[in-house]
């Protein structure tokens, strides 16, 4: 019925579809980020968290980096219709620039040299290519080699109209269609374990090389299955545990990010012994991040969140927070 | 429960076809008794605790009838029925009103005081609809145009049948006395009642309910609202009304007719009035016809001995139609508005009167206008906000003429604004028609495509959006 709905609405001429709004070549957006709800003081309370664990990060000599994932809804307004405003970007950029007043080591993927900003049509994520590209100016930026993260080193393997994303789905597969969908496979040897743990719970363990570990492929190969962007990680979210068997040093990486890290971290593991990435989302992993910093004991700390995740944190963690916050000398 | 729910199409209406169809026609009595269970269970879905009035009408009106048929030559049976009737009208719908105003008038006149609290009473749906019907059924006892109905059960179903219970037409007694006990269902009756149906659905889900975001954001946007906003806003609630209400008639008759039962027509394109007058004999003809038949023609119509007692008889009428409507001075206004039009046209005899075309060309526009800015006072949250979006159509109070607001609702919605106007006049007859002299079965085949197309169309939308308001339950 939705698909029934978004075609009628499409042949009638809409653009706000089901909460999508259609925008120029064809994208969907979201039509939520058009209401101004920001709420600064929660943002405030965030941008706190995450310095607190780049600060623990530093003073325990871990590499630190705070990342600015690259943002499908940008600052010039002409992409859509009805002169509509994002506010979100403001929120951005209010990130960026509390962070970078405090001394925070940033990298901004929005900028267009480090060719991140590619985006589905008809999902809020970036796309396979573009997380690759991510993890190579992440590997970059710590002085690290990056040939695991280069794209000249990956197959690609396409699937023509099969994904339909977050905002396709409000719209239905016949307002714009689906968007193709890519695989990139490493063409040098890997051998891996990964523990991946979903949003329902369930752990799954799987080994083998990087395709077969990563890659769910059953949901892959299912046309009636739409998420295609879930086969990442196979379906791990919540806290997911990678070790490369052919690492070529001992060094451990801690990505706490939201689900644009899904396909990320699966390039980045290649160049760490192990490899965490864990959502902090309300309702994923809720525990807290210092105390998992301080157990896991990383070398590399990568913290990205999108515009979604500042609002998402939970309080709980926050407590956490103001408790450390006096215990900073230990 | 709404018709346009897919709880009502899936679940209430199959079920409730497949039992009365599967008892077979003689035991017609059984038939009577589900069509009365469903009824009451069909009313009953929404708020429970309504069930308890609706019974307690039926079984007043029932004892009510007898009595009246019994002591015919006592008027006082007849006005205490009407009376009975009135109460439970005024006591779940205007009670907190006239708590209100009388509230108001001891305020304005000093005493400070004196505060009647205001009741927790709830509208019960469709109250002003059945209270009417069954009013209709005393008096026509009482005039002896029916026989009095004896069968309690049966005249449950008539006060309670759902096809007409929550939002009209108002279905006079006379009208299905005799189909109660002896009605047709046909294969071709039940077709017939199904497309209409589909078409009523259609008016209601794709038509008028994408009309009422663009009204309720009009009538809301108050202080930031544009001048062209405020023409969009009132344009598209004069489609929503027609279409929701019209289209809810079409479900009824629909209806009623996979039942046996035949509805008179309540819509007859009023939009294509060329006076005011014309317009109240195409809008809601089953109120109109009610209000004339059991109020004005009592009072002597227009058939009495002085302007005076025609002026008195209108006003009447349009006061009551105002106040029927709803429980607020904007609805009072708005039938005041109709009672001061109509005695111009009755007392000046235009526009019947013009001798140009020109002249009845100019009138026309002057009666949709009408029409609109009534629509407009009828819809506003009282008479202040009333005034304010009237002055907002005239550039008055507004930040400009235009903004993308508006340009967001009218693009977004141009063709379904589109096809609600040109399918507000009779422009499928026409072309029905037409094709029907040339080739019968091409014209039936696009009306089961259609048919098919809007009903897909329509369920669409009932699945994904929430958004489906019903105008006229709250009368």
């Amino acid at each position: 019925m939705v698909n029934i709905n978004g075609g009628f609405k499409k042949i009638i001429g809409e653009k706000i579809v089901n909460g999508a709004i259609l925008g120029s070549e064809n994208n969907l957006y979201l039509e939520k980020k058009t209401i101004n709800d920001l709420d600064y003081e929660k943002i405030d309370k965030n941008i706190n968290y995450t310095k607190l664990i780049l600060e623990y990060g530093n003073k325990n000599g871990i590499n630190t980096l705070f990342v600015q994932e690259p943002d499908k809804y940008k600052e010039e307004e002409e992409y859509l219709p009805y002169n509509k405003k994002i506010y979100e970007v403001d929120s951005n950029e209010y990130w960026i620039n509390k962070l970078s007043r405090d001394g925070s080591n940033i990298l901004d993927l929005r900028e267009e040299k480090y060719n991140a900003d590619l985006f589905y049509k008809t999902d809020h994520h970036w796309t396979n290519e573009a997380s690759l590209n991510a993890g190579k100016a992440i590997l970059e930026e710590f002085g690290l080699e990056s040939k695991t993260c280069d794209i000249g080193n990956y197959e690609k393997q396409e699937f023509q109209k099969v994904f339909l994303g977050s905002l396709g789905i409000k719209t239905g597969k016949y307002y714009i269609g689906k968007d193709n969908f890519e695989i990139f496979e490493p063409k040098f040897e890997t051998d891996l374990e990964g523990s991946f743990q979903t949003l329902d719970g369930t752990i799954i363990n799987k080994n083998g090389d990087f395709k077969s570990t990563f890659i769910d492929e059953e949901k892959l190969h299912d046309d009636e299955y739409n998420n295609k962007y879930s086969v990442f990680l196979s379906g791990g979210i919540i806290e997911n545990i990678i070790i490369n068997n052919l690492a070529e040093n001992e060094e451990k990486l801690l990505v706490i990010s939201d689900s644009f890290a899904k396909p990320m971290v699966q390039g980045l593991s290649l160049s760490f012994r192990e490899t965490r990435f864990i959502d902090p989302q309300e309702g994923r992993y809720n525990k807290s991040c210092i105390e998992y910093i301080k157990e896991y004991k990383p070398d590399y700390i990568v913290v990205m969140y999108s515009r979604d995740y500042d609002e998402n944190m939970i309080d709980e963690d926050f407590i956490k927070y103001e408790n450390y916050l006096f215990g900073m000398s230990e | 429960m709404l018709f346009s729910s897919t709880i009502f199409i899936f679940i209430f209406l199959p079920i409730l076809l497949l039992i009365y169809y599967i008892i077979p026609k003689r035991f017609l009595r059984l038939r009577n008794l589900i069509l009365l269970l469903f009824s009451l269970g069909f009313y009953a879905y929404g708020e429970p605790k309504f069930i308890i009035i609706m019974i307690l009408s039926i079984i007043g009106n029932y004892i009510f009838g007898i009595l009246i048929d019994k002591y015919r030559n006592k008027r006082l049976t007849i006005t205490t029925g009407i009376t009975f009737n009135i109460l439970i009208l005024v006591i779940f719908k205007y009670l907190n009103f006239i708590i209100y105003n009388i509230n108001n008038v001891f305020e304005v006149i000093g005493i400070t005081n004196f505060n009647i609290k205001q009741t927790a009473i709830v509208l019960p749906i469709g109250i002003s609809f059945f209270t009417f019907q069954a009013i209709s059924y005393l008096v026509d006892v009482y005039r002896r145009d029916v026989e009095v109905q004896k069968n309690p059960f049966y005249l449950g179903m008539y006060i309670s049948f759902f096809p007409q219970l929550i939002a009209g037409p108002i279905v006079r007694y006379s009208d299905i006395n005799l189909a109660i006990t002896n009605r047709i269902e046909t294969v071709d009756k039940f077709n017939v009642g199904i497309k209409r149906f589909i078409f009523g659905l259609g008016k209601k889900v794709i038509i008028a309910n994408n009309m009422a975001l663009i009204a309720d954001y009009a009538f809301s946007s108050g202080i930031n609202s544009t001048t062209a906003m405020a023409w969009l806003g009132a344009i598209a609630y004069t489609l929503q009304i027609f279409f929701d209400f019209s289209g809810y008639s079409d479900m009824a008759i629909g209806l009623g007719k996979m039942f046996g039962f035949d509805y008179h027509e309540n819509f007859n394109y009023p939009y294509i009035s060329k006076s005011i007058s014309e317009f109240w004999r195409r809008w809601h003809i089953s109120l109109g016809s009610w209000f004339r038949d059991y109020v004005y023609f009592p009072l002597g119509g227009s058939r009495v001995d002085s302007k005076v007692k025609l002026v008195r008889n209108l006003f009447i009428v349009w006061l009551l139609t105002g106040i029927w409507h709803g429980a607020s001075w904007n609805f009072i206004f708005w039938g005041l508005m109709y009672f001061i039009l109509i005695t111009f046209e009755k007392l000046s005899g235009y526009p019947d009167k013009f001798k140009y075309e020109i002249s009845k060309f100019l009138y026309r526009i002057f009666t949709m206008l009408s029409v609109i800015f009534g629509w407009v006072v009828f819809r506003a949250k009282g008479m202040t906000a009333a005034v304010s979006y009237l002055k907002n159509m005239v550039g008055i109070g507004t930040k400009s003429f235009w903004d993308y607001s508006f340009l967001e609702y009218f693009m977004e919605n141009r063709v379904i604004l589109l096809a609600g106007i040109l399918l507000s006049i009779p422009i499928i007859t026409y072309f029905k028609e037409k094709l029907r002299i040339k080739n019968f079965y091409f014209t039936k085949s696009i009306e089961y495509i259609s048919c098919g197309i809007i009903l897909i169309i329509s369920v669409s939308y009932l699945v994904i959006e929430s958004y489906n308001p019903f105008i006229y339950f709250n009368f």
